[in-house]
């Protein structure tokens, strides 16, 4: 008999989706508004304290929790909610990319489904761009790097075909 | 210079004679005197005359002597400065020789290492060159290839790269 699959919670849903490392500096933002604003209204939802100071997935994740009953108006709740969230996302494992252009939203989406699909891991995508690589990427995971960008290539040629007066 | 000593000693030895003669007459008995004083008179003058002739001759021949000495000794001279200037020109125009040779010499040395120097200049200023270019080439294409190469180039490399990178084990 297989492993029951654990249904998802709107929590691992909202981590899962995070794919950049600039992503979750923005959520960690969220999360620090956040806590600060339970304590400046002493009670009610946490959605209701933070309406338009945070980002709409966020908002989004707290309307979530509190609709299914996990997030209620007690701070402390709230204060453990927004404690688990930022260790959660802080254990996200990370994948730092070098790229010789800016990529779009889409192809950021499409390189974390790569990532998830080949290597069965969600891991943060910390893009970082350098033209001068000229093509292909740089990668810097789990304490190892390698260039596999076009530039060791190109110089080979650039030097093979070195000017010379001889 | 020997033979006018020996001419002036040979005179003095003469005159030195002749006086003696002179003396020892002067010193007769004062009654031969009288007898005498026309063979005396007679005498002084063969004397004075004979000593005139010898005197003469003598001293032409002294200058005879003089002379030829003078003129062998002149002659001497002249061909000692002869030899002397022949010789000084013979060094001077060795020494020219040796200066022009030497002067050639350095010339020619100091041409060869400039054209050295030159030469080790132009190929620096050419490696340098190289280099520069080269750089500036390198530059240009890291520069201009990233541009040339589109979106949907740089995608597909992207993925590649990935991919390649999980065959590697490097993810």
């Amino acid at each position: 008999m297989a492993p029951e699959k654990t249904k998802p919670t709107p929590l691992s849903t909202f981590i899962s989706k995070i794919m950049t490392v600039s992503d979750r500096s923005g959520f960690e933002g969220d999360i620090d508004i956040a806590q600060k604003a339970i304590w400046d209204l002493k009670m009610g939802f946490l959605s209701a304290k933070i309406t338009d100071s945070v980002s709409a997935q966020f908002m989004d994740l707290v309307l979530e929790e509190e609709k299914s009953g996990a997030l209620t108006m007690e701070n402390s709740i709230q204060e453990e909610f927004l404690s688990t969230l930022k260790k959660s996302l802080r254990k996200i494992p990370e994948i730092k990319l070098t790229l010789a252009f800016e990529p779009s939203r889409d192809f950021v989406a499409k390189l974390a489904d790569w990532v998830s699909l080949n290597l069965q891991k969600h891991l943060l995508l910390d893009i970082f761009v350098k033209p001068e690589i000229i093509g292909g990427l740089l990668v810097e995971y789990n304490g190892k790097y390698k260039d596999y960008s076009m530039l060791p290539q190109v110089k080979a040629v650039i030097a093979k075909h070195h000017l010379t007066f001889k | 210079m020997e033979q006018i000593i020996l001419v002036i000693a040979g005179l003095n030895i003469f005159l030195t004679v002749c006086l003696l003669i002179i003396i020892s007459m002067a010193s007769r008995p004062k009654r031969a005197v009288h007898e005498d004083t026309h063979f005396k008179h007679k005498l002084g003058k063969r004397l004075e005359e004979q000593l005139e002739k010898d005197i003469s001759k003598m001293v032409d021949l002294l200058g005879v002597r003089l002379q030829r000495g003078a003129e062998l000794e002149i002659s001497k001279l002249t061909n000692l400065n002869l030899e002397f200037a022949k010789e000084l020109a013979d060094f001077v125009k060795e020494q020219q020789k040796a200066i022009i040779s030497q002067l050639e010499y350095m010339v020619a040395n100091e041409v060869v290492k400039t054209r050295e120097d030159l030469e080790k200049y132009k190929r620096k200023r050419m490696d340098d060159l190289l280099i520069a270019l080269n750089a500036i080439l390198e530059e240009a294409a890291v520069d201009a290839l990233p541009k040339v190469i589109d979106t949907a180039a740089h995608k597909d490399l992207v993925i590649k790269s990935l991919e390649k990178a999980k065959t590697e084990k490097t993810l």
